[in-house]
């Protein structure tokens, strides 16, 4: 998919766990699991919100576009 | 560290977390109550065999037929056993319900646990209503083989609370099957976060 999650490195620059980031944003670890690992078919504003407010970052900083040969122009 | 933002620990948690929180202490709750109501159906039928007086009892089963002064254990034991027929249906309903509630409990709204455990209900309520009138027969040939010189009597009732029993556990079976349609489009919802 093209759009690629790094949700992973930021929890790790923040020494952030899981568990408590998922807490905090009201989904479950296995969700946040999937999400991390780019698993999900989409992202809700308020959970991208919470995950942003959390780990003080932008969402640019967590989601980043690498379009594949086929989806460039 | 996150521990140190001040900003952090001042939000409140989501509101669907608060909600979700709500429904699954009330479906623990609701899981106890049916065990509970079965618990307590099953020992009101097993006093009511036990203790209700003779004439009490045919008055109930409306024998037209005068009542012996007494009944054995034996037929109240029987008494009971045949009442027991669609209150068992009943309770293994009661049971599902039980499981329904628990997997509501753990978060699992829309399980596929939870709704055949609805469709498990539906299906005792049925029984039991189906089942009432077979065990009404059966109690009155019991019991009206009782009086000296009396003939069994065999009666079939069937009455508006067994059609409106049937009715809603028909009812409960649909819902049940819409919701089982309803996953299948909520695990692709569920694939958002």
């Amino acid at each position: 998919m093209p759009i690629r999650v790094k949700l992973g490195v930021v929890l790790a620059e923040r020494n952030v766990k899981s568990k408590d980031l998922a807490e905090f944003v009201g989904i479950t670890e296995a969700n946040l699991s999937l999400l991390k690992q780019g698993k999900v078919k989409g992202l809700r504003f308020d959970t991208l919100e919470r995950i942003c407010l959390y780990l003080e970052c932008q969402p640019g900083d967590l989601l980043r576009f690498e379009p594949t040969s086929n989806a460039e122009k | 560290m996150m521990a140190d933002l001040p900003h952090a620990s001042n939000v409140s948690p989501p509101v669907g977390s608060l909600r979700m929180q709500r429904v699954r202490r009330l479906s623990a709750v609701m899981a106890v109550v049916c065990v509970v109501i079965a618990a307590a159906l099953t020992l009101g039928l097993a006093l009511y065999w036990w203790l209700t007086p003779v004439g009490a009892i045919f008055q109930q089963s409306g024998l037209p037929s005068v009542p012996p002064t007494e009944l054995s254990m034996f037929v109240r034991g029987a008494g009971f056993a045949i009442s027991m027929i669609p209150l068992a249906f009943l309770i293994y309903g009661l049971i599902a319900a039980r499981r329904c509630f628990h997997s509501f409990a753990a978060g699992n709204i829309f399980s596929e646990t939870a709704i055949a455990s609805l469709r498990t209900l539906a299906i005792g309520m049925a029984l039991s209503a189906l089942t009432k009138p077979i065990a009404a027969a059966g109690l009155g040939l019991l019991l009206s083989s009782l009086p000296p010189g009396a003939g069994k009597t065999l009666s079939l009732h069937i009455s508006a609370d067994m059609i409106l029993l049937l009715a809603f556990s028909g009812i409960v079976a649909i819902i049940a099957w819409v919701l089982m349609e309803a996953t299948e489009i909520a695990d692709e919802h569920r694939q958002f976060v």
